[in-house]
């Protein structure tokens, strides 16, 4: 695979505040994160690290700046068109799909043939522990068990990055500390 | 504290259920309830089934025997899925518009504010303005393309005219739905890769088909009731099941055909109300959310088709407002059609002639929506915060006449208030009842919706600040029952307003109503009258709503006025 890192420059980004007017959510950030990188963005509550993200996974477009995935510039490019695995904090898993289907869905998109879905998907719920779960309905499962969903429905596209906005906080803490090694040993 | 709090509750709960005002009340509620709702429809029941003391079938047969009324029970259906059908259409396409083409602020008030029009307004509006538009002289047909053998009776217009009275229901039905779904979702699948028209089709659109579900029958339900534009628009040649019983007792006379054709309606309609109360409402999918997900700049549309979009629905607000122009225009000009000459005369008829019915209409909806409030805010009560024997009965029992047809609650009053134990037929007290029991539902629903969304945690947090209960009572617990329960007696009054289908039956020389009055001018082709008429209904409407809207800001309470309940009938 080439090597794609991802690079931020300049980035700004203001929202509109009902009570606070005109906030600035991201002034001006810079940041380069190199191939096969884990990196951690941490901070206080509201310092725009879900932003950045967003911007990065192109959900949000930012006021100035470019953002580089590798040597192409994306900054302009819709969500759609950039191939990156991102799960969100409340997982925004699909309610009226099953569980396999959840998965499957990344794949329908690319139009992976039938056979070659079947087996990427029983592979990447075997990993994360959730074979035997495919006609199950998001609501049917626990917590920790839809955060899994939410994982593998990102990686079984075999995204050019991946991006976690607090994956983790809804777990409790005994569940938290065993996903998060789980997690890193897979990634 | 927590073990204070517990002593507390365990006090209340141990007291009451032995308090004796609570069990007459229980009583008295079901004598009533017993009285204008089981009572008048077991009539309806005895009429069909029963000759000469005897079941039979026979009443049923010979009514079904006649063309005309089998015809008229085809044409209900066919005219109620084609009025759910295209209402939900049309209703979806304008939620979708106003939740996912990120709208201006002023736009979407504009439109928010036009489709409720017809909600609000008196049964025949949207049927008169029609007459005017594209009647024999309609000022579309006629003036402007010159048309003379447009034919504005028959399917074609109480379909178009249904659908514009009846779709603000599946608006604000799917507006819900729509803003519901989580914004991450939709992110979700773009992020996988999907493109807007795929990320409709496979998570927009499917996770509202309950929500379409539902609205399809709230409009099936709305058409089937439907008694006034039928009326009107329908002509001799599309009779459908509200009218023709109504014809059978005003025209022939036939009490009992009459309420043989109201049981024949009572079926498709208690069918759909089942399954639109037990099925679908339960078929709503669960978000799945850990916490909620940041604000998203939703991008379901290009800001192109977006513009396109709203262009479509201004369009059709402007049709509606068009409608009320007109409606206004004609109740000013001498004659509409003939002489556009600018005259006060229909006015003077309405503030003369008319003002008894003006008068009465008034008096029965402000003594209605007092006694239905009360009655709406007890029951309701009753059944939220107490646990007797009966209260699952009473919950059912109490919503059978407003979700039953006016129709059939007009005849069934008709038929049993005529005849002893209880004499009230030409008096104002059976058109009160039946706005109490029917109307006063609503009451019941504002009332139970409040009380559920008060978290005991509410009460007990000023408990344990240090209240007393009846400080906690005054400053917590009413101002937060106040705005809904205003609103609940504004439906009330609204409703009575606009009502038709079931009071037609109930009205007397003694006692009369706007609305009937309008038919009346109709039917006698004094469209200027019943122009102004309707007018001055619409604008008493708009009175009473600035009213509790000037009312609900003052109280910054939730509880807003819920416009589905507001529909006439």
């Amino acid at each position: 695979m080439k090597a794609i890192g991802i690079y931020l420059n300049n980035i700004h980004k203001t929202f509109l505040h009902r009570v606070k007017g005109e906030v600035k959510a991201v002034n001006n950030v810079n940041l380069n994160i190199e191939h096969a990188k884990l990196v951690t963005l941490l901070g206080p509550s509201g310092c725009g690290k879900t932003t950045t993200l967003r911007m990065i996974a192109g959900f949000e477009q930012p006021d100035k700046g470019t953002i580089f995935l590798g040597e192409e510039n994306v900054t302009n490019l819709l969500a759609n068109k950039r191939n990156i695995g991102f799960v969100f904090q409340n997982y925004a898993l699909f309610p009226h799909l099953s569980i396999y289907e959840n998965v499957a869905y990344g794949l329908k998109v690319q139009k992976i043939p039938p056979q070659e879905e079947k087996q990427r998907v029983n592979e990447i719920l075997a990993m994360v522990g959730l074979t035997g779960y495919e006609a199950q309905f998001p609501h049917q499962v626990s917590g920790g068990e839809q955060q899994r969903v939410a994982l593998a429905r990102a990686i079984v596209i075999r995204p050019k990055v991946l991006l976690l906005d607090e994956p983790l906080s809804n777990l409790d803490a005994k569940l938290r500390i065993h996903t998060r090694s789980d997690a890193c040993s897979n990634l | 504290m927590p073990a204070f709090l517990y002593i507390f509750k365990k006090k209340i709960s141990t007291n009451l259920p032995k308090d004796p005002a609570i069990l007459l009340s229980i009583i008295v509620i079901w004598f009533f309830l017993l009285l204008f709702i089981l009572f008048p429809l077991s009539k309806i029941f005895i009429l069909t089934f029963e000759k000469s003391g005897h079941f039979t079938l026979a009443n049923i047969l010979e009514i079904l025997g006649k063309r005309n009324h089998l015809q008229a029970f085809w044409n209900s259906l066919l005219l109620a899925t084609l009025v759910g059908l295209s209402g939900t259409v049309l209703g979806f396409f304008f939620a979708f518009t106003s939740v996912r083409a990120s709208l201006s602020k002023g736009w979407s008030k504009f439109l928010d504010s036009t489709i409720i029009l017809p909600l609000i307004s008196p049964p025949f509006t949207t049927a008169i303005a029609m007459i005017f538009s594209f009647g024999r002289r309609g000022l579309i047909t006629y003036n402007l393309l010159g048309i003379k053998t447009f034919n504005v009776y028959g399917l074609h217009s109480v379909l178009f005219a249904e659908t514009i009275t009846f779709f603000p229901i599946a608006y604000l039905t799917l507006k819900a739905i729509l803003s519901g779904i989580d914004p991450t979702v939709e992110d979700m699948a773009f992020s996988l890769g999907s493109s807007r028209g795929r990320v409709f089709k496979t998570i927009t659109l499917p996770l509202a088909i309950p929500g379409l579900a539902n609205s399809f029958l709230l409009l099936f339900a709305a058409s089937l009731a439907d008694f006034a534009t039928p009326l009107i628009l329908a002509g001799s040649r599309f009779p459908v099941l509200p009218t023709e019983a109504f014809l059978q007792i005003t025209g022939l006379f036939d009490i009992r055909g009459g309420a043989v054709l109201s049981f024949i309606l009572l079926v498709p309609a208690f069918s759909v109300f089942v399954l639109q109360r037990y099925w679908v409402s339960r078929k709503y999918y669960v978000t799945i959310t850990g916490k909620a997900g940041a604000q998203t700049q939703i991008k379901s549309v290009t800001s192109k088709t977006g513009k396109f979009f709203l262009t479509v629905c201004i369009l059709i607000s402007t049709l509606i407002l068009y409608f009320y122009v007109l409606l206004f225009y004609a109740s000013i000009v001498k004659a509409f059609g003939a002489n556009y000459q600018i005259t006060l005369k229909h006015y003077i008829v309405v503030f003369t002639e008319g003002l008894k019915a003006i008068k009465d209409t008034l008096f029965i909806a402000t003594i209605g929506m007092l006694l239905g409030g009360f009655y709406g805010v007890i029951v309701g009560y009753l059944i939220s915060k107490k646990t007797f024997i009966s209260r699952p009965a009473m919950e059912i029992v109490s919503m059978i006449n407003y979700s039953l047809p006016g129709t059939i609650v007009g005849i069934a009053y008709l038929i049993t208030f005529n005849n002893p134990p209880v004499i009230i037929t030409g008096t104002a007290i059976i058109i009160i009842a039946c706005y109490v029991f029917r109307y006063g539902a609503t009451g019941i629903r504002t009332t139970m919706a409040i009380l559920q969304q008060i978290d005991p945690s509410i009460e007990e947090a000023s408990l344990s600040l240090g209240a007393s209960a009846i400080t906690t009572f005054k400053r917590i617990t009413i101002p937060l029952i106040l705005p809904g329960l205003f609103s609940g007696l504004g439906i009330v009054f609204i409703r009575s307003m606009t009502a038709i289908s079931a009071t037609i039956f109930l009205i007397s020389i003694n006692w009369t109503l706007i609305t009937v009055r309008i038919l009346e001018k109709m039917t006698e082709l004094e469209l200027g009258v019943a122009a102004a008429f309707s007018t001055l209904v619409v604008v008493i409407v708009f009175i009473m709503i600035i009213f509790i809207n000037l009312f609900l800001r003052l109280f910054r309470g939730p509880g807003a006025i819920d416009m589905s309940n507001i529909l006439g009938g």
